[in-house]
Order: structure tokens, then C-alpha cells, then sequence
């Protein structure tokens, strides 16, 4: 047994070893029993991994041509979850590597599996997700583009999607007199009641 | 229990794709989750008579039907937005659409009019205050 001067060095000493203290080597220590990184934040990908991703990054934002902090956002999650889903495949492919025998049989990889498969089920509902919510964003911004005026645009919100609801707009093809005709048949839209309907003498022309 | 080759991976990739006809890269990435989800489903068909492993087999199923469901349905989208953007709209409206190319123009056309503003619309129809071209424009809303 130590001596209570043993005790009470060794305490002192363990003062000098108190683990990492600036904000890299903490980083650095958190990932010291890092087994697939699946967990984390922010996913942890090898060099190879990481060229191969940053190519299809690229191209999927060349061709997602996402804008705006939301669709940016939106893409995002499905580039993690794409990730996300693709280093568990690869998980799972060292493990058919690894076993002459089909591993979801074995009992020894019960556990990984399970877990693996409540990781995946979270990746997928992430990808599916962010690509609807892309989808609907870009939706919504291609129908502002094409029926609703740059002064529409300034009162109503970036988010509502106006034929959604009751815009008369699409094929129609408005031009400032249909707009007209609209109000006077529909009556002011609650959206753009800063715009009312045109005054009674301008029906004549219209109709 | 046997192993699928891992060349039916492959061999299952090119049918699928064969299947799907992938153009884009978004296409591709769906018509893979496609090929994984089918060689799962695959691998756990060949090894159903072992009753003991009964359990995971009927999870790695219901995980591999429920992405192979939910990938086939979101490329289906995909690509019929990429059809709609040809066939829905103009040659000047395809042109401007290339800044949203997720966007599905099926969903951006007239909406069915609705709330308040049939109300009004059928208030002046009974008063009869309404033009012949009105009139037809509210029964093309009717229509829809």
C-alpha cells in the first residue's frame, strides 16, 4: 500500500497530467476510440473517401444548381446522409469481405447490424427528407418566378407558394389587364391586398 | 448458408439500370440505392429456410422493401420532373426553369380556386354580372 507522502506525490503529479486542453487536442482525443465515425456530427470521411465524395458533391451540386440558405441547407443534409449511407455500405462490404459465409448470419455481427441498420434507417429518412424539402423549395421558387411580379414578390413572403392556394396564375399567362379581370372576378387576394381591385370604370376596358 | 458472388452485384446494377435508364447523377445515385436494396433483398431470399436467424433476416427485409419503395418512388419523381420540363413548358420557360431543376412545372400551373375567392366568384355569377369571358375562365377554374 502507498505511503500517504506516495499518495499524496501522486496526486500532485496528476495535476500535470490533466488530458488536452486546447480545443485541437481536445478534437484530437475525442476521436481516439473512433470506430466508424457514424455517430458524429460532422461525418468523418478517409482521404479516399473523401476525394471520391467531394467529386460527387460537385456534380450533384451542378446539377441541384441549389440557391438560397435553404436549399443550400436542404442539399447539405442530403450530401451527409448520401455520405452517411455510403460508409455504411462499405461497412458492410469489409464485412462480406471478412466472413466465406452471408454475415447477416452470423451471431457474432448481430450486434453491429443492428446498430448499422438504425444508423442507415436514420440516413435514409435525412436523404429522402432533404430532397423533398429541395424539391418543394425549388418548386416554390420557379412558380414566384414565372406568376409572380417583382412587386408581388416584395409583399409576399419567399416561402408561400401562391398556387398552392388561390393564384391565378400558370397557364393563364397574366398580363396586367387579366390581372384586372381576376379581381373583378375573384376580388382582391388577401395576399396582395395592398394591390385592390381596379376602380369600376376600368372594367368596361377590361371586359 | 450461401453467399451471394459479389459479381451478382454487379450483374444486378446493370439490370436495374437497364430497368430505370438513369440520365442524370441524382438518377444514378437512386437507381444505386435501388441495385443495394434489391441485392439485400436477394441475399436475405437465399437464406430464408434458416429458421434461426428468422429474426435479423425479417429486419434486413422490411429495411431493404422500405428503401427499395421509397428510392424507386423518388426517382420515379425526379424523373418525371425531368419530363415535365420538357413537355409543360415552353422553350423560353425551359430555358429560365434551368435555375431549379428539381422544381416539377406539373406543380406550378393554375391552382384549383378555392376559399374566399370562389366564394366571391360564384356571388357574381349569381348576380350575373359577369362577362362571357369571365364566366369561361371561372368554369376552366371549376374544371381543374
Amino acid at each position: 500500500m502507498a505511503s500517504a507522502a506516495q499518495a499524496f506525490a501522486n496526486q500532485a503529479n496528476a495535476q500535470h497530467s490533466t488530458g488536452p486542453k486546447t480545443d485541437e487536442g481536445k478534437a484530437r482525443s475525442a476521436r481516439n476510440n473512433l470506430k466508424h465515425g457514424l455517430t458524429l456530427g460532422v461525418l468523418v470521411l478517409s482521404p479516399e473517401e473523401e476525394t471520391k465524395f467531394c467529386e460527387f458533391e460537385a456534380k450533384m451540386r451542378a446539377e441541384c444548381k441549389p440557391e438560397g440558405a435553404l436549399e443550400c441547407e436542404a442539399f447539405q443534409q442530403f450530401l451527409d446522409g448520401a455520405a452517411r449511407l455510403t460508409k455504411i455500405r462499405s461497412i458492410v462490404g469489409d464485412m462480406i469481405q471478412q466472413y466465406e459465409d452471408e454475415p447477416l448470419l452470423q451471431p457474432e455481427t448481430q450486434a453491429t447490424f443492428r446498430q448499422l441498420n438504425r444508423y442507415r434507417g436514420a440516413a435514409e429518412m435525412t436523404v429522402y427528407r432533404a430532397v423533398k424539402t429541395l424539391r418543394d423549395l425549388q418548386t416554390t421558387r420557379l412558380f414566384r418566378q414565372f406568376h409572380v411580379t417583382s412587386e408581388e414578390q416584395e409583399v409576399i413572403p419567399p416561402l408561400v407558394n401562391p398556387g398552392e392556394k388561390f393564384w391565378c396564375g400558370g397557364d393563364m399567362k397574366l398580363g396586367h389587364n387579366d390581372r384586372e379581370l381576376f379581381y373583378c372576378i375573384y376580388g382582391p387576394d388577401p395576399l396582395t391586398s395592398r394591390f385592390p381591385p381596379p376602380p369600376p370604370g376600368s372594367r368596361v376596358n377590361v371586359f | 448458408m450461401p453467399l451471394l458472388p459479389p459479381s451478382r452485384l454487379a450483374e444486378l446494377h446493370m439490370e436495374v439500370t437497364a430497368a430505370t435508364q438513369p440520365v442524370t447523377e441524382r438518377e444514378r445515385w437512386f437507381t444505386n440505392e435501388i441495385t443495394h436494396a434489391t441485392w439485400e433483398l436477394e441475399r436475405v431470399r437465399a437464406n430464408k429456410s434458416n429458421v434461426a436467424a428468422e429474426l435479423r433476416l425479417n429486419d434486413a427485409f422490411n429495411r431493404a422493401t422500405r428503401n427499395w419503395n421509397h428510392a424507386r418512388k423518388e426517382l420515379s419523381k425526379i424523373q418525371t420532373a425531368r419530363v415535365n420540363h420538357v413537355i409543360r413548358l415552353t422553350p423560353e420557360r425551359q430555358e429560365a426553369a434551368t435555375v431549379a431543376p428539381l422544381a416539377d412545372p406539373a406543380r406550378v400551373r393554375v391552382p384549383k380556386l378555392a376559399g374566399p375567392m370562389l366564394d366571391h366568384a360564384l356571388d357574381r355569377i349569381q348576380e350575373g354580372s359577369l362577362s362571357n369571358r369571365a364566366l369561361k375562365i371561372v368554369a376552366e377554374q371549376e374544371c381543374r
